[in-house]
């Protein structure tokens, strides 16, 4: 091939464009993937397994196989409305909790991830199995005191019931009202589904988005 | 000349039965429990043994985290072995989702459009797109391309309809849409001069042995020309025939369609495994 100084010059110019292109839009994008529920990244409860957002939008490699995998299809997939999170697994805890792939051996969703986006960390499996403690963080429950039932001098402790780590994660103190142990939640959603009151009186927020 | 033998099935209809089942077998996937053919095109899980991934999804996935996984990097370079020793730039030809609504769409356009498009815009601009999105990827540590290529767009509202909310569904069909419309100015613009996915089977496909040929015809050709004006990759088959030693169609571009083969008069054209080098 016998390329011309104009042919070099045409290459050059598109090498510059594209590389300067690219380094501003990642730019844009990067700064809107830092802001957790700004329009172009919603805070979204991630399945069990996920680091914080940022490393996990890098993992994911948007297949959706852990929607499939899902053996209770509480995993959802976001679509194209939800900016840079499009193709990543999600679940809403108020209508499908992840229940922790109970009676399986294994977290189906961290199981089939073909990018480990979703994973265990070191030494948990074999944690999951024996001892059954996690550290799959999803988010964290957060009680709203003015709605909640058992904080308003009435008796409930649905959240405590449906917990799958009662008096760990979720605690009744003297008065018999919820409390939640923030260095044992796992975010599972599971109290967020069970709570009697017509919205919920115990929210999930999703890992990252505490603040 | 010799006449065309109608009764036998064209490579358009063997083509599309081929994207056809690709994405229906995505889609039985979905909804049939067993773990048979689990996922979208980024990554598809067959038989719950083995992944096969988009190579330039596996690309972006090792560039943007920055880590290297088995899987992927296993899954990718099946797909990417295949294109480079045997059907170099097929996958668009033959299993593209997209390049299949392309294609029904084109069936379409041709029976109410009369005039014949001009295939303009230039070949070149989908190697820069593809280093464009390399490099995004590089830079932002994000696989952008994979979050909103209208390629998964199309998979996911297929193979997840079902838990799309009406915003997303609608958000996912624009580019959809936008890329059917082209079709009426420029049929395949997004092929030919936009997708990087083709522009990564054209450079990694270049030398693959399933070719189409060009077979020998003794007595003098007639030189039609319909072929040169089918081509949807606007490849221009009648210099490959006049300029080429090889017997077959070199142009890297090529996706093995067969739509030149289907439209040849003469029958001067087939698909088969060709050695150049």
């Amino acid at each position: 091939m016998n390329l011309s100084r104009r042919d070099w010059l045409r290459k050059a110019a598109g090498l510059a464009a594209c590389t300067t292109g690219a380094a501003v839009g990642a730019n844009l994008l990067r700064r809107s993937a830092v802001k957790v529920g700004a329009p172009m990244h919603p805070a979204l409860l991630r399945p069990p397994g996920a680091d914080d957002d940022q490393a996990f939008l890098a993992a994911c490699i948007r297949c959706g196989q852990c929607v499939e995998a899902c053996p209770t299809d509480v995993l959802k997939l976001a679509g194209p409305d939800a900016g840079l999170s499009a193709g990543t697994p999600y679940l809403i805890a108020r209508e499908t909790p992840c229940n922790l792939c109970e009676g399986h051996d294994d977290l189906e969703c961290i199981a089939i991830c073909p990018s480990e986006a979703l994973h265990w960390k070191v030494g948990s499996e074999e944690q999951y199995l024996t001892e059954k403690l996690y550290d799959i963080r999803m988010g964290i429950a957060v009680i709203d005191f003015d709605r909640c039932l058992a904080w308003n001098d009435q008796i409930c402790r649905s959240c405590w019931h449906a917990c799958p780590f009662p008096d760990h994660a979720i605690i009744l103190d003297e008065m018999g009202r919820a409390v939640v142990v923030e260095e044992n939640c796992i975010g599972c959603g599971l109290c967020d589904y069970a709570c009697l009151t017509e919205i919920s009186s115990i929210k999930m927020v999703p890992k990252g988005a505490e603040a | 000349m010799k006449r065309k033998n109608k009764s036998r099935i064209s490579l358009a209809t063997w083509r599309r039965l081929a994207a056809v089942t690709f994405l229906a077998l995505l889609v039985v996937g979905r909804y049939w429990d067993s773990a048979f053919a689990n996922g979208s095109l980024t990554s598809v899980n067959w038989f719950g043994m083995l992944h096969i991934v988009d190579p330039l999804a596996a690309i972006e996935n090792l560039i943007a985290s920055r880590s290297v996984h088995f899987d992927i990097v296993l899954g990718g370079s099946i797909l990417a072995v295949l294109s480079a020793v045997l059907i170099g730039r097929a996958f668009c030809g033959w299993l593209c989702p997209l390049g299949l609504v392309l294609d029904l769409n084109d069936v379409v356009r041709r029976r109410l459009q009369r005039k014949r498009n001009k295939r303009v815009g230039p070949r070149q601009l989908k190697y820069w797109v593809l280093l464009f999105v390399i490099l995004l990827a590089a830079f932002s540590a994000l696989p952008v391309f994979q979050t909103f290529s209208p390629i998964n767009y199309l998979v996911w509202l297929a193979v997840f309809a079902f838990d799309a909310g009406a915003t997303s569904m609608l958000l996912g069909s624009l580019p959809l849409i936008l890329l059917m419309a082209v079709e009426w100015i420029s049929p395949r613009l997004w092929c030919r001069s936009l997708c990087p996915l083709g522009a990564f089977y054209s450079i990694v496909g270049r030398f693959g042995l399933w070719r189409i040929k060009i077979g020998e015809v003794s007595e003098t050709p007639m030189m039609c020309g319909r072929c040169t004006r089918e081509c949807s990759m606007g490849i221009q088959v009648m210099e490959q025939f006049v300029h080429n030693d090889h017997n077959a169609i070199r142009d890297p571009e090529c996706t093995r369609c067969g739509d030149c083969v289907d439209i040849c008069p003469q029958e001067r054209l087939c698909e088969g495994v060709v050695i150049t080098v």
